[in-house]
């Protein structure tokens, strides 16, 4: 054992003798098994995600219980929607860590049994997406403002609702570029091998699968270029800004560099609106209501103590090239309180504007 | 160069790589002989704990439990008739009969030998052909995908055994079935009827169990034999005939590896069709096509070939590209970020040693895994001559579960049940299954790629690419070689002249009677399904409604010709023959099934099937308490460390037990 870590072990000792009388009663936790919840199958982005976090959130919680990860798929993440307002007790022994369906939400669908409100929510995730253009889109992209001139070219989806594709297609309505929708690739993968096939010319994908599929084949080649990044927009107006993304500028600042004035108008304001649910919302972490709040503080503390835990950050930095962007209790609550306050006529332009893209 | 590969190989053989590679493969093998579980299964559930390693020890980890999922997944569909993960499929088609011939230990022997070499191969093509593949993968856009399924779907005319009408029926019906689920590419559901189970579609995998494996249990559960309907003490079959019958048509191993090669490098197409690409490829192209469906040794050696070549060549788009053409892929490009990897050119030339280091991973982990297969399974092999009684509650217990991984919701259940109960129709009505499963793969394969084809090129303007154009011709040479064998062959088969029961080329010594229901209800389902689609917008009514009309055109046309029979059968006073099973005891059965499911709702899969189990046995199969309790117990077993700790399933939710 190094000096440094003999310090520190004694300090910790020392903060533990110092927190004795709290542990005079045993903690929640103690002896008890966490089901992790995860509602999209293994293997994919969201159950990667979940597990890496399901591993590390197990010894910030006083106690020590196991953690298992399960999954419980189906109906683009409704089943594991409706699993945790039908079935799951609020023991406090299931969590989920969901990828929440945010559009079926909003939208109302009527398969979707619950409200997000119907749940106490602990956290959530933020993923920014990026947009990138193929440079040899006619009659050429020499540096991101030639978008605007280009030629009617290819952007690459995958399902017609999903948010990527209503992001993709709100944001180049709003700069007001000429392009053709092509949607029902497999995965944010499939839509980037269509731009690197030349079969597309633009898509958006998530940090990991910008890191992963278009820097190395097509960012550091010279055949793409990175253009903005879809940023969260404050209460107070302004962008929050990714660490992880210091040399893109986000939407607007692109929309500013190139039109030299802010978005605005309404198919900007419902873009603002998704996006900001959506980057924020990427990933959830919940708990059904009447969970005892023992549990649902331990839980809030374990998920703050990841954010100083380097072993955690350095893995999921690691896994996604990007630092965890986490938001806490009282800050999702809000998030998913808002959600009260999207209007009619937002939900029905976006219905619209959804049916309407198949059609071009 | 040699440099670096002889020092790659050392960093394998290096400890702790090794011993990573050896526990790997250990776990693939495994993964891959339990119904249910798989390749991806196994890459999410170890991936965590690749985190701290180093990347050659990770990758060894990694890709030597996921190289051999394809070696021992022939152990269920051989001994059992159910796939051991969804790239064995088509081996059961010859691979369980020959286990009913006494003869699986032949089958397996040749299945294991030549999974080792094709995947050893496929394992050099990574190596070998990485430089020179870029342009390839990247010619493959959604217009070759598009005529790459049409190519396939021609396969059908192989896969019916001798009867095309009843072949096209049943691939149009498995087309039907791919479009359950949301539209891709409009925001409108499909044949999902508000049930929200359906709306991702339906998974393959209960699906299959239900087709192919319900009622070879059924037929357990009836007639009490066991698999093998030959005695252990009439068979000399043995592992190292199956090598020698690999060894007689190593020709059709070369060919069925490049097939899985080829499969494998193209992203997307995936490990559920190459077996049956290669499977169709064989008959098409063997002289003698009498014994496929009956035991065929070619009919396993050419999808397990294919099916771990694919393996080797998989890797390919995903290391040098980053574009993963699978979900096991998609892991693998996440562990190959975590290890500070980046996928692309560099890991041809500064990274070039771990790309090799994946290379003999993959080659040592098959020739492990062959070994350890060639050690071990005499005993499983005894499993098929057990009397069907005491096999019974065991299969059940894997199917159920099987079925339920796909997406742990009781409607995996109700899919197994309902394919079931098909699958035993049609089974009886001689119609063939394999080509509705290659209906259900390539269905959203094909409407997807021809979909964003008229999408991105603005209509048909992809039809004059040269590998479209390639691919258009090989269609053309296969449909046309497929009519004239099938002609060829009416002319041989001589005119039914016995009195006695002559099987009729096609139906697979069916009753007429037996075909008439399964083809009166599949009409129903195509009319039915066409109806449906003509509120929908052209994109995604497109498919449906045409294989709606034509699938209600093919069913009648069916139906015409079944009456013929049937009347020609009166006329000539031959009765229709006798069922294979009685009614009685089907319904019997059914019940059983049935029991389960309620059971599970009110107690949970962990009571309930080894309760199905040791009743099974006590009850249906009259052997005593000393029996049924211990089988029961090991059922339960079974459940808490294989699939509760090892999987961590996500149990049904007991209405009791809240």
């Amino acid at each position: 054992m190094s000096a440094t870590k003999r310090i520190a072990a004694t300090a910790v000792l020392a903060m533990g003798l110092a927190s004795v009388p709290a542990l005079a009663e045993t903690p929640f936790y103690e002896g008890k098994t966490i089901e992790v919840l995860i509602n999209y199958s293994a293997g994919g982005p969201t159950d990667v995600e979940a597990r890496l976090i399901a591993r590390h959130l197990g010894k910030h919680i006083p106690g020590n219980p196991t953690i298992v990860a399960r999954n419980r798929a189906g109906a683009g993440g409704m089943i594991g929607m409706n699993y945790m307002a039908d079935v799951v007790r609020p023991d406090g022994l299931t969590v989920a860590i969901f990828s929440p369906p945010v559009f079926t939400e909003v939208l109302g669908d009527a398969g979707l049994d619950t409200r997000f409100k119907d749940f106490i929510w602990l956290s959530s995730l933020a993923v920014p997406q990026i947009c990138y253009v193929r440079r040899d889109t006619p009659p050429g992209v020499e540096e991101p403002a030639d978008l605007l001139q280009a030629e009617t070219f290819n952007a690459s989806g995958i399902r017609p609702t999903s948010t990527h594709d209503i992001r993709m297609r709100l944001s180049l309505d709003v700069l007001g570029v000429d392009y053709n929708y092509v949607t029902g690739y497999k995965g944010l993968a499939g839509a980037s091998a269509a731009v690197l096939q030349n079969e597309a010319q633009y898509s958006c994908g998530s940090i990991a699968s910008y890191r992963s599929s278009v820097v190395p084949s097509m960012v550091e080649t010279g055949i793409a270029m990175p253009l903005f990044y879809y940023a969260v927009v404050d209460a107070t107006g302004n962008d929050v800004l990714n660490a992880s993304l210091p040399d893109i500028p986000t939407f607007r600042d692109y929309y500013r560099s190139v039109h030299g004035e802010n978005p605005s108008g309404e198919v900007y304001e419902v873009f603002e609106a998704v996006n900001n649910l959506k980057t924020s919302l990427q990933r959830g972490s919940f708990v059904p209501l009447g969970t005892p709040d023992e549990a649902v503080d331990a839980l809030r503390q374990a998920w703050k103590a990841l954010e100083t835990d380097e072993e955690f950050l350095s893995a999921y930095e690691e896994a996604f090239q990007a630092k965890p962007v986490i938001s806490h209790g009282e800050e999702t609550m809000a998030l998913i309180e808002s959600l009260d306050d999207i209007d009619a006529d937002l939900v029905k332009f976006l219905s619209d504007y959804i049916a309407a893209g198949s059609d071009n | 160069m040699y440099d670096l590969i002889l020092s790659s190989l050392a960093a394998v053989l290096a400890w702790p790589a090794i011993g990573y590679l050896l526990l790997g493969t250990i776990l693939g093998l495994f993964f891959g002989a339990v119904p249910g579980l798989s390749g991806l299964v196994g890459m999410a559930i170890l991936l965590p704990f690749t985190f701290t390693m180093e990347p050659v020890a990770a990758f060894a980890f990694l890709l030597g439990m996921y190289a051999v999922t394809t070696t021992s997944d022939t152990l269920a569909s051989v001994l059992l008739g159910i796939p051991g993960t969804s790239a064995s499929q088509a081996t059961i088609l010859d691979g369980y009969p020959l286990a009913k011939k006494g003869e699986a230990a032949r089958a397996l022997g040749a299945a294991f030998f030549v999974s080792a070499v094709g995947g050893l191969l496929g394992a050099l093509f990574l190596g070998l052909s990485i430089p020179v593949l870029q342009p390839v993968i990247l010619a493959f856009a959604q217009p070759e995908f598009f005529m790459l399924g049409i190519l396939a779907l021609t396969m059908v005319a192989s896969l019916s055994g001798g009867s095309i009408l009843l072949g096209l029926v049943s691939a149009l019906f498995g087309l039907l079935i791919s479009y359950i689920g949301y539209s891709p590419t409009d925001a409108i559901p499909r044949y999902t009827f508000d049930v929200i189970y359906l709306f991702e579609g339906l998974p393959l995998i209960p699906v299959i169990l239900g087709l192919f494996a319900l009622p070879e249990v059924l037929a357990l559960a009836v007639g009490n034999t066991s698999i093998s309907r030959v005695d252990r003490t009439e068979t000399r079959s043995r592992m190292i005939d199956g090598v020698r019958d690999a060894v007689r048509n190593w020709w059709l191993v070369l060919r069925s590896s490049a097939i899985g090669c080829y499969v494998g490098l193209l992203p997307g197409l995936g490990g559920s069709i190459v077996d049956w690409i290669a499977y169709g490829h064989v008959v098409q192209s063997s002289r003698d096509k009498s014994g496929f469906g009956e035991g065929d040794i070619r009919g396993v050696i050419a999808p397990e070939a294919a099916n771990n070549a694919q393996k080797g060549a998989a890797l390919i788009p995903t290391v040098t590209f980053g574009i993963p053409g699978s979900a096991p892929m998609a892991i693998l490009l996440g562990a190959l970020l975590i290890q500070g990897l980046q996928p692309g050119p560099q890991m041809l030339t500064t990274k070039l040693d771990i790309t090799l280091s994946m290379m003999w991973t993959m080659v040592i982990a098959n020739v492990l895994g062959a070994g350890l297969l060639f050690l071990f399974s005499r005993y499983l092999v005894r499993l098929t001559f057990v009397p069907g009684h005491l096999i019974v509650p065991g299969v059940c217990l894997f199917l159920f579960m099987g079925a339920w991984l796909a997406t742990s919701n009781m409607g995996d259940w109700g899919v197994l049940l309902l394919f079931g109960t098909l699958g035993y129709l049609m089974k009886r009505g001689g119609i063939p299954r394999a080509p509705l499963v290659l209906g259900i793969i390539l269905g959203p394969i094909m409407e997807n790629a021809l979909a964003i084809s008229l999408s991105a090129y603005n209509g048909y303007g992809w039809i004059a690419r040269p590998i479209v154009t390639v691919l258009a011709v090989m269609v053309v040479v296969s449909l046309a070689y497929s009519i004239w064998i099938h002609v060829r062959r009416r002319s041989v088969v001589p005119a039914d002249v016995s009195g006695a029961r002559v099987p009729r080329p096609g139906m697979l010594a069916a009753r007429p009677l037996d075909q008439l229901l399964p083809l009166v209800i599949l009409t129903g389902v195509f009319v039915g399904a066409a109806v449906l689609a003509m509120d929908w917008p052209a994109n995604s009514a497109r498919f449906p409604f045409m294989t709606g009309i034509s699938g209600a055109a093919l069913a009648v046309a069916a139906l015409v010709v079944s009456i013929c029979h049937l009347q020609a059968d009166h006329a000539a006073g031959r009765g229709g023959g006798t069922s294979p099973q009685p009614l009685g005891s089907v319904l019997h059965f059914a019940l059983w099934m049935l029991a389960i499911v309620g059971v599970t709702i009110l107690l949970g899969q962990r009571i309930a099937l080894p309760l199905f189990a040791g009743l099974y046995i006590l009850v249906w199969g009259g052997y005593g308490w000393r029996v049924a309790v211990p089988y029961a117990l090991g059922c339960l077993a079974v459940l808490i460390l294989i699939f509760d700790q090892v999987v961590a399933v996500s149990w049904y939710p007991a209405l009791l037990l809240r």
